[in-house]
Parts: structure tokens; sequence; C-alpha cells
């Protein structure tokens, strides 16, 4: 379906929106409930994160269905955090949604505090393609094959 | 002996609470686990309390039959995996009151 390049200066950024999946939107409209609106943010892509992260503040702010905890091993030492179903989409990059996922509920450290989350390699697995351009500065992200793909099958 | 009550219904997560108390539900899927691996692996467990409602190919699946059945009731969606292994994440805040160390 799409296909989003960005130029890379300190980071590789982006921009997605989060709201609750579905199927928890349609049950609060349906009991006459306010459902609250997708709210865009800036996620951190880390091929590092094996997992898709959001911090508190976004995940509290839906109060989505617990999906159990997970463990994380990080750098400074083992912890057990939330997992939350959320959906997250991408209108300004043109990628295609991701209705139903679950993501950590988790902290990031005060020097990303501009960043809302982490896109983990879970999310980049279901993508097609992940690239990045050194020398050119860019990265791309890709969820179908582009024409060259389809080319390179044939040839 | 005083004891922690889980009230029934939806879970509210607030900016510095620790992570949730799982342990009723925690313990349920343990106990169901090796059947459901084997009969739906990959598929999402409904859980409510100290029971495993059943297992669907997808969320949107399992709560839609969770909210026809308990409403906004307290319910975990948990994916059905053979075991629980660590994640490794490499940025975080390991100090944030949301966070539950073990080590």
């Amino acid at each position: 379906m799409g296909k989003y390049t960005a130029s890379v200066a300190d980071h590789l950024i982006l921009p997605a929106r989060v709201r609750l999946p579905p199927v928890d939107e349609r049950m609060i409209a349906g009991r006459g409930g306010s459902v609250t609106a997708p709210v865009p943010i800036r996620l951190l892509i880390d091929t590092g994160a094996k997992r898709t992260t959001l911090i508190p503040g976004i995940v509290d702010h839906f109060q989505p269905t617990s999906g159990a905890e997970a463990h994380l091993v990080t750098p400074v030492g083992s912890v057990m955090i939330d997992l939350v179903w959320v959906c997250l989409e991408f209108p300004e990059a043109g990628l295609a949604s991701f209705s139903e996922i679950l993501v950590a509920r988790h902290p990031m450290p005060p020097l990303l505090a501009q960043f809302r989350g982490l896109l983990g390699r879970d999310l980049l697995a279901r993508m097609h393609s992940f690239e990045y351009r050194g020398r050119r500065g860019r990265y791309t992200l890709r969820d179908t094959p582009g024409w060259f793909d389809w080319l390179r099958r044939w040839l | 002996m005083k004891t922690q009550e889980i009230k029934d219904e939806r879970p509210r997560f607030a900016e510095n609470d620790p992570p949730l108390d799982l342990s009723r539900e925690n313990a349920a899927f343990e106990r169901e686990r090796a059947r459901l691996v084997h009969d739906h692996l990959g598929h999402v467990a409904l859980i409510h309390g100290d029971d495993v409602v059943g297992a669907y190919p997808t969320y949107s699946e399992a709560m839609t039959e969770g909210y026809r059945l308990f409403g906004l009731a307290r319910l975990i969606c948990r994916l059905i995996t053979e075991k629980d292994e660590p994640e490794f994440v490499p940025f975080i805040d390991i100090n944030h009151p949301c966070v539950r160390r073990i080590d």
C-alpha cells in the first residue's frame, strides 16, 4: 500500500497516530460514551528494541485493554511492565495501519522525552522492508513490495 | 489477614501507577496454558478473573465476546505463547514508577 521516505538527522523518526482498537471504540460509542480522539505522535525507530512501546502518558490517555505483562531486559536491569492493546495508524507516512497490536507501557529516558514511544522489530517485521541509506541520510519503509521488488522476482 | 481486593471493572491506568496486579489472571492462564498452546497457539486468550473464557483468532473477536458476556468488566486479552521470554529494549527510564524492577 505505501512507502515512506524520510531524512535522518539524529534519529529515525516515524510520524504515527494512536487510537483505541476499533472493537473498543465501537463498544464505547455503543454505550453512549465519548471515544477518545486519535493522538498524533512521533515514534523513534529502534531496530534494537524487540517490542514497540508507548509512554505511560499516551497509554493512560486511552485506557486500553490490558494484554498482560512483559519481562523486559534493558542495559540497566530487568523489569516488568504492562502490555496494552492499541491501534497504530500512519496517515502522514501513508503506511498501512495496525488495527490491534500489543505495545508496552514503557517510559522513555529523559534524553528521548521528545518521542512518545519506540517502533520496535515486532512491527518492523510486519513491514515489507526497512532500508537505511547512510550516505544519503535517508531511510525508507515499505509495507508492501515496490515495482522493483516484483521485477526482481521475475528476473 | 488483609487482602487486596481487585474490582471487576475495566482497569484504569494513571500516570504513575505501577504495573497492574494480574496475579489472578496469570494463575488462570498458567493452569490452562498447556491446553491453550496445544489447541490455539498464537491466538488470544480472553481472561476474566480466575477463568479463561476462551481462545480467539484475534483481539477483536476476543473482546467482542468479552463485551457481550461481561460488559465493561475487568478483561485481559493475552497472546497464547509457549513461554514468556524476556524482550530486549535498549532505552528505558528505569526509575519511573510504572516500571517494576525484578533484579
